[in-house]
């Protein structure tokens, strides 16, 4: 099996007993997300059982690419089993982080690592090459994320500086071992509690943290000296260098672009997420001049930072924004009260050069606040809309000392490191109002009596599951229908280019890229087995309730329950629909995903196959939810997204008065009963019992999976017709 | 650049200091794959701290009406109802209503640490 080293992991942590799964039992799922449902299925005897439980499985696995050289392809690992986050059901759930965990997984010959059962002391697992240990970590427990690494780097590589060689079996390495760890928040079992691996790669959602926090398991370690076997090691080199050629932003051109570029550039906008897009960190703290791209193992665009002060290394995206805006309002105009002072000397008025150093300073709070994030191992997009729903409870005057909801924070330190330093502190450890936010921001509203008037009015924006808001469903129809519909906020950002592409350039007046009848084109194009309908791609109010918006939101769980989540290709870079740095402004979708795989596996699966695999584990992955308690009663929006206009200003291709346009999607809302109208439609086509939302017999049947309708139908939970 | 008339003690403090929950303003900040985040802005000095993001996306209108109506300055709402109503593009819009009301800002400052 190229691209595979044959061996799945099987930990028991109750009877601490380390065995092995062949891999070949499940090659027919591929790799990462479609192994671990199979694996789940199988192994999960009562589905119905809660995340904390010992009987919950957890499994971390790897893709054929994972450890080569697949551009955006080569790191990742799927971190699956039944979540503790959402609400009221922990789902079954999915999370996923990059690194080098991944590739020194494969090095030291496993794809993948299945954890069972429950340790009676805090443990740890030991993994180098094909030794593995379960071993006492009763000095590690109470440590943060980065502690427990740095010990267990010290402890394998007998060496407090790693760069030199050392044994691991019968081969060697420079590499310290790649290490999961979680820190106090997972250990008191907080939902809001991450997995993090290095500085800052983490499996935030799902609350994984406290499910092996529930284990005792404290951290895994792995040290490989192997290497991955390719089916085609030429054409895989050749594939990534067919990429580059064909598909990759010229870094030498950033100064002459005169399209999309410029116009980001104005604005430091540039970072999109195609593989021709400039590949600067996704990070949003006033970055240091001292500073350069990180990237996980293989990855050409490098979307984290580390930066001369070492603070917030690794980290990107969300957790790098939750604590910016606070810190920047807080400390807005240092460089103005400096520039005021001497203007004031000389006795001057303001001239326009004054007014570009407005912009404020971030001192370093917003860097420490993520950086205690990783090290205390907490989710950090909770607090993306959790902290602004704090300080609204503090205005309100309903939350502070003597409230109604008591606590010591320190909001006139709001913006300070000290506020953060004292909240992570609190949910970390249960003290204070974080003993109920280490319930997630959902629960703790719950436990304050404010759910339903906060739901109501959408001051709380956890719209689905009691999960945050990310790109809002009254918009960005794609995301929140597919997040309703399965476990978790999906997190996946290929259709996003729709609302960039036009929104950025109108804003500043100028023409967008392509028009939205091409992006419309482009885009479904590429949508197999329902390609050029370009009505998938029209996000018009008409056309949010209709089968077309069925088919968009169904390719796109296909789509991304295979080629992302189980082959494991990085959601930075792909899919790539739209690329600005060619001539025809199309990207590498459909033509770059299998033939990165297929010089790996020596397969020939082509793109349509791999459509339909992400079906069959949709399907999977659905009838496990059916088993937990799902039903179509349960799958709505809170309140504020039916009732509630959405206020920002952006545009989306659609049709409007019968001909393509870009659209403002602002001032609308969802409407309740065409939803449901829409939900019928979407159980219909995926052949599910529209009354319940559950599989029928001959739906899984003709998926090849008879023996998942059997469990159903023995459960009751087979769906009608 | 625009000069303000002289706000009145009561006017500068009022500008200085923080609303109230029901009073605040929300805008939206744009933020590359996270998207839009929405956002409480509780005095003029946080609206001045949102316009410098890199992607602030309000309402003119509900601004204009918000520093007239909550904050109660004319003077403001005057030159903010010219900016909002010239050629320009949105982002440099904000950019402009944010100069102004951190020139109101400067200005007050002045006023209440005197």
């Amino acid at each position: 099996m190229n691209g595979y080293q044959g061996k799945i992991l099987r930990v028991n942590l109750t009877d601490g007993v380390v065995s092995f799964i062949e891999t070949a039992v499940y090659a027919r799922w591929v790799g990462g997300h479609g192994m671990g449902s199979a694996i789940f299925w199988d192994l999960v005897k009562d589905k119905t059982v809660d995340g904390f439980d010992e009987r919950n499985v957890v499994t971390i696995m790897t893709s054929p690419l994972t450890g080569t050289l697949a551009p955006g392809g080569a790191s990742r690992v799927e971190v699956q089993g039944i979540g503790v986050q959402s609400y009221p059901i922990g789902w079954f759930t999915r999370s996923n982080m990059g690194g080098r965990f991944g590739p020194m997984l494969k090095y030291a010959g496993w794809d993948g690592i299945v954890i069972e059962g429950k340790a009676s002391n805090p443990v740890w697992v030991d993994i180098r090459d094909h030794d593995v240990r379960i071993r006492d970590a009763q000095g590690l427990w109470g440590l943060d994320t980065w502690k427990t690494q740095q010990k267990i780097w010290h402890l394998i590589t007998g060496k407090s500086s790693p760069e030199t060689w050392f044994e691991v079996g019968e081969g060697r390495t420079t590499q310290k071992p790649a290490v999961m760890a979680i820190g106090p928040a997972g250990e008191n079992l907080a939902r809001v509690a991450a997995i993090i691996h290095d500085a800052g790669n983490a499996a935030g959602q799902g609350g994984f943290g406290a499910v092996w926090g529930a284990k005792k398991l404290k951290a895994i370690s792995v040290s490989g000296t192997g290497s991955v076997k390719v089916a085609n090691p030429q054409a895989l080199l050749e594939a990534r260098l067919w990429a580059k050629k064909h598909y990759s932003f010229n870094i030498n051109e950033v100064e002459k672009f005169d399209d999309q570029h410029a116009m980001m550039k104005d604005i430091k906008f540039r970072s999109l997420s195609t593989f021709g897009s400039p590949a600067l960190p996704v990070v949003f703290w006033q970055r240091r001049k001292k500073s350069r791209p990180q990237a996980c193992v293989g990855c050409p665009a490098g979307c984290r930072a580390r930066n001369d002060t070492g603070w917030g290394n690794e980290s990107g995206c969300a957790e790098t924004v939750f604590y910016s805006y606070p810190d920047l309002k807080r400390h807005s105009g240092l460089k103005v009260k400096m520039m005021t002072s001497l203007l004031e000397f000389l006795g001057q008025e303001p001239a326009a050069l004054f007014y570009s150093l407005v912009e404020g300073k971030q001192t370093s709070a917003a860097y420490r606040a993520t950086d205690l994030a990783q090290k205390y191992g907490i989710n950090a997009f909770e607090f993306m809309y959790g902290l602004p729903y704090l300080r609204d409870l503090y205005k309100m005057g309903v939350l502070g000392p003597g409230k109604k909801i008591n606590s010591a924070l320190p909001f006139d330190k709001f913006g300070e490191l000290e506020f953060m330093e004292q909240l992570i502190k609190m949910v970390a450890y249960r003290q204070d109002i974080g003993a109920d936010i280490a319930e997630g921001f959902f629960r703790a509203s719950e436990r304050w009596g404010r759910l339903e008037e906060d739901l109501k009015t959408g001051l709380l924006q956890f719209p689905h599951w009691g999960l945050p808001v990310h790109y809002d469903p009254r918009f960005q129809l794609e995301w929140g229908y597919g997040t309703i519909l399965g476990d978790r906020d999906i997190n996946e950002h290929g259709f996003n280019m729709l609302y960039w592409m036009p929104t950025v350039p109108i804003m500043m007046k100028k023409e967008p890229l392509v028009s939205a009848e091409q992006i419309a084109t482009i885009f479904s194009s590429q949508m197999v087995p329902f390609e050029n309908n370009t009505r998938m791609v029209d996000y018009s109010t008409n056309n949010m309730y209709s089968e077309h918006m069925v088919k968009t939101v169904a390719w796109h769980r296909y789509y991304t329950r295979f080629w992302k989540q189980s082959i494991l290709y990085c959601d930075f870079l792909f899919p790539d629909f739209l690329n600005p740095s060619r001539e025809d402004k199309r990207g590498m979708v459909g033509v770059g995903e299998p033939r990165f795989l297929n010089a790996a596996t020596g397969s020939e699966l082509t793109f349509e196959d791999g459509i339909n695999l992400g079906r069959k584990i949709w399907n999977l992955d659905n009838a496990i939810w059916t088993l937990q308690g799902r039903h179509r009663d349960m799958v709505h929006f809170a309140p504020y997204i039916y009732s509630e206009p959405y206020k920002a200003k952006g545009y989306m291709p659609g049709i409007k008065d019968g001909e393509w346009q870009y659209i403002d999607i602002s001032d609308r809302c969802l409407d309740k009963a065409q939803f449901e109208t829409w939900k019928t439609r979407f159980y219909s086509f995926e052949g599910w019992d529209p009354e319940t939302g559950w599989p029928r017999r001959k739906s899984l049947e003709d998926l090849d999976m008879g023996h998942v309708a059997d469990e159903l139908e023995h459960h009751h939970k087979i769906g009608k017709g | 650049m625009k000069q303000f008339t002289h706000p009145s003690p009561a006017l500068a403090k009022r500008i200085m200091t923080e609303v109230d929950f029901e009073s605040r303003f929300l805008g939206y900040r744009l933020h590359k794959r996270l998207g839009p985040v929405a956002s409480s802005l509780y005095s003029v000095a946080e609206v001045v701290a949102f316009l410098s993001e890199e992607m602030p996306l309000i309402d003119f209108e509900a601004l204009l009406k918000w520093i007239r109506d909550t904050i109660g300055d004319n003077d403001l709402g005057q030159a903010i109802e010219a900016a909002i109503k010239s050629d320009s593009s949105d982002l440099e819009k904000t950019r402009h209503v944010r100069n102004l009301m951190y020139t109101r800002l400067v200005q007050c400052k002045k006023i209440t640490s005197s």
